[in-house]
């Protein structure tokens, strides 16, 4: 809505356009619009002009008088009659039309007259509906914002995923911010959880160098003390303080993120030509970061807790490799050799960690096998043998019960099927085990070739390599066998050494 | 309730929607699409109640105040509608004590439980 006019009057109504024209085409009236003080509104049509003897200072007198008298005024003047109609918008008159007949007899004079009344009401009607119309399409701007604004804000509902990193969802908040208000640029500044640097996500143009963002966020939130803790400045170049960053920053919103404790990143807004920032900007760009800033933290909660239980995992597993000093870090290796082999197969980065647990808890069964079998030196009795074979099993059962563990536990339960069918505990054959069973059983068996064991020395990786293409499509799974020779096997062998426990391999 | 309430507002989805929550409400509603109208109608109607915009063409809405607080002898409780609440500082609206504020984009349905806490502490309807 324009804001320029001082005057009290209600802004005067949009005559239609070509009113005036097709009001002579079809009556023969020529009609014209002009403001309350007698001054022309709108350009007659050309052939208006050329209407009659009647004087400009006639008519303009005539529209003052209908104005005044807040009444219509038909006058006759020599060779025709002339008529004003106040037009008003609110009980004030904003308008006035006027429009004129030549006559030439009195019998003319009265019918003239009747057809100006007539014209005088389809005119007033025409300004109506357009008015009507201008107000609609008013309405139909604020709601088409509205509706933009919701829609912006049940988005964020669908991207906020604890599996996308925290950056992305800020790109596309910034983004949608961008289109949805306006702003030239958006901005989010995220200060990392430790205090040691911070990252910023830019969308649009900058009015200054990104690389003076930090300060600027540091000043303004500095200077943020109020409860509302949004800050609109629509006159920054009044500012010195905010001068001095940048000449061209003129107008900005700015709302706090509260990321960790302590640290408070920022979600800004910056410049609208021809339109200042008010609250429905900050009011949208404080919801985005409050639903921003708690997914945040919730991811961050989340991947705490996930550590957690990797570390506990990591725990319980090296729990089993302490009974035996010749397995030391064995769970860690296979963890990591089954993480890479699922990556080689494509499985996609959640079945990669799934597979790295299943590595890391194959043997947890274990955990209840006497120590004198596991260390024993050289062959073991048929008995001995029986034990230490219930391992997958226990292993299943102290894993169930788990929800979360429910993908791992069948590899677990399954990691010394053979796929010809003659392993142990079921006997299943490759489509009857799981994936993941297959992928821990060669991982397991590597590890076991190139470590040190009781009962056998290391192997050189020649001699394993040949020793797994000799069980590829008996023991081990053919694809997966293809996916493990496609390893840099030096690489992961040079891990190994120089981190015998393999504990501090991390996750990612 | 019988209460009257004005709305000065020169956007008109929002003189519509506000008229329309508050007539369901059985409020009446008087509807001024600037300050000069709203003034001329606060001093002839009295309501009991003004919900106004600030920015408006011509009068502010805190011009508006100050004018129908020079006319009246007693001052009308105030609801300002603003899109710039962010920006008012409270320096300026401490010469109005009748006046609180709300930013845009409002809830309707808060805008009538203030307007109702309003026209109830400020008592019975004057006519």
């Amino acid at each position: 809505m324009p804001v320029s006019e001082t005057t009290s009057r209600p802004a005067a109504p949009d005559v239609p356009e070509d009113l005036a024209g097709e009001v002579l085409r079809h009556t023969g009236v020529a009609v014209a619009f002009y403001r309350p003080d007698g001054v022309a509104a709108a350009e007659a049509p050309d052939d208006v002009g050329a209407a009659g003897p009647v004087s400009a200072e006639a008519v303009a007198r005539l529209v003052r008088e209908a104005a005044e008298a807040n009444a219509d005024r038909v006058e006759w003047m020599p060779g025709r009659v002339v008529a004003a109609w106040p037009i008003q918008r609110r009980g004030r008159t904003v308008l006035v039309a006027t429009a004129e007949v030549g006559v030439s007899s009195e019998a003319e004079d009265l019918l003239a007259r009747r057809l100006l009344a007539c014209v005088a009401d389809a005119v007033r009607a025409r300004i109506a509906e357009a008015d009507l119309g201008a107000q609609r399409d008013s309405i139909s701007a604020a709601l088409t914002q509205s509706f933009e604004e919701i829609s912006l804000l049940h988005n964020l509902g669908k991207v906020l995923r604890v599996t996308r990193p925290a950056k992305a969802l800020m790109e596309y908040v910034c983004a949608e911010l961008r289109e949805t208000t306006g702003a030239e640029a958006t901005m989010a500044y995220l200060p990392a959880a430790d205090g040691t640097g911070a990252e910023t996500v830019v969308s649009g143009q900058l009015p200054l160098p990104a690389s003076d963002l930090p300060r600027l966020v540091t000043h303004l939130l500095e200077g943020l003390c109020d409860a509302d803790g949004v800050l609109v400045n629509n006159h920054c170049q009044e500012d010195p303080a905010l001068g001095r960053f940048s000449i061209a920053l003129a107008r900005l919103v700015l709302v706090p993120l509260p990321l960790h404790e302590g640290a408070c990143g920022a979600l800004a807004a910056f410049n609208r030509p021809g339109e200042e920032f008010g609250s429905p900007d900050a009011k949208l760009i404080r919801s985005s970061a409050t639903a921003s800033a708690a997914f945040i933290e919730n991811r961050a909660l989340y991947h705490e807790l996930q550590q957690l239980m990797l570390d506990l995992v990591r725990a319980l597993a090296s729990s089993v490799d302490a009974k035996d000093p010749y397995t030391c870090g064995h769970s860690s290796r296979v963890a990591v050799t089954c993480r890479e082999i699922s990556r080689q197969l494509g499985l996609g980065e959640e079945r990669a960690e799934e597979a790295y647990m299943a590595g890391l808890l194959h043997d947890i069964g274990k955990i209840g096998t006497p120590e004198s079998i596991l260390r024993k030196e050289g062959r073991l009795l048929p008995e001995e043998r029986t034990i230490i074979e219930q391992h997958p099993v226990v292993g299943g059962r102290i894993l169930d019960g788990i929800r979360k563990l429910d993908a791992i536990r069948g590899a677990v339960v399954h990691h010394h099927e053979r796929v010809d069918g003659g392993g142990y505990p079921a006997g299943l054959s490759a489509d009857e085990s799981p994936l993941l069973a297959r992928i821990v059983g060669l991982a397991d068996a590597f590890d076991a070739m190139t470590s040190n064991r009781p009962y056998r020395l290391t192997m050189p990786l020649e001699d394993v390599l040949r020793e797994i293409e000799r069980c590829r499509g008996t023991q081990f799974d053919p694809e997966v066998v293809e996916a493990f020779f496609r390893l840099d096997l030096d690489r992961l062998m040079r891990l190994f050494i120089e981190q015998p426990a393999a504990g501090s391999l991390t996750a990612g | 309730m019988g209460c009257r309430v004005l709305v000065a507002d020169d956007e008109a989805f929002i003189t519509t929607v506000v008229a329309r929550k508050l007539q369901n409400a059985g409020l009446e509603v008087l509807v001024a699409v600037d300050g000069q109208e709203a003034y001329e109608r606060a001093v002839a109607d009295r309501p009991d109640l003004l919900i106004t915009d600030l920015q408006m063409p011509g009068m502010s809405g805190l011009e508006l105040c100050a004018r129908i607080a020079a006319e009246l002898p007693e001052a009308i409780p105030t609801i300002l509608l603003t899109a710039k609440g962010f920006e008012l500082k409270q320096a300026d609206l401490a010469r109005f004590p009748a006046v609180q504020v709300m930013t845009k984009p409002f809830s309707p349905r808060e805008l009538l439980a203030r307007v109702q806490e309003a026209l109830a502490s400020a008592g019975s309807p004057r006519r």
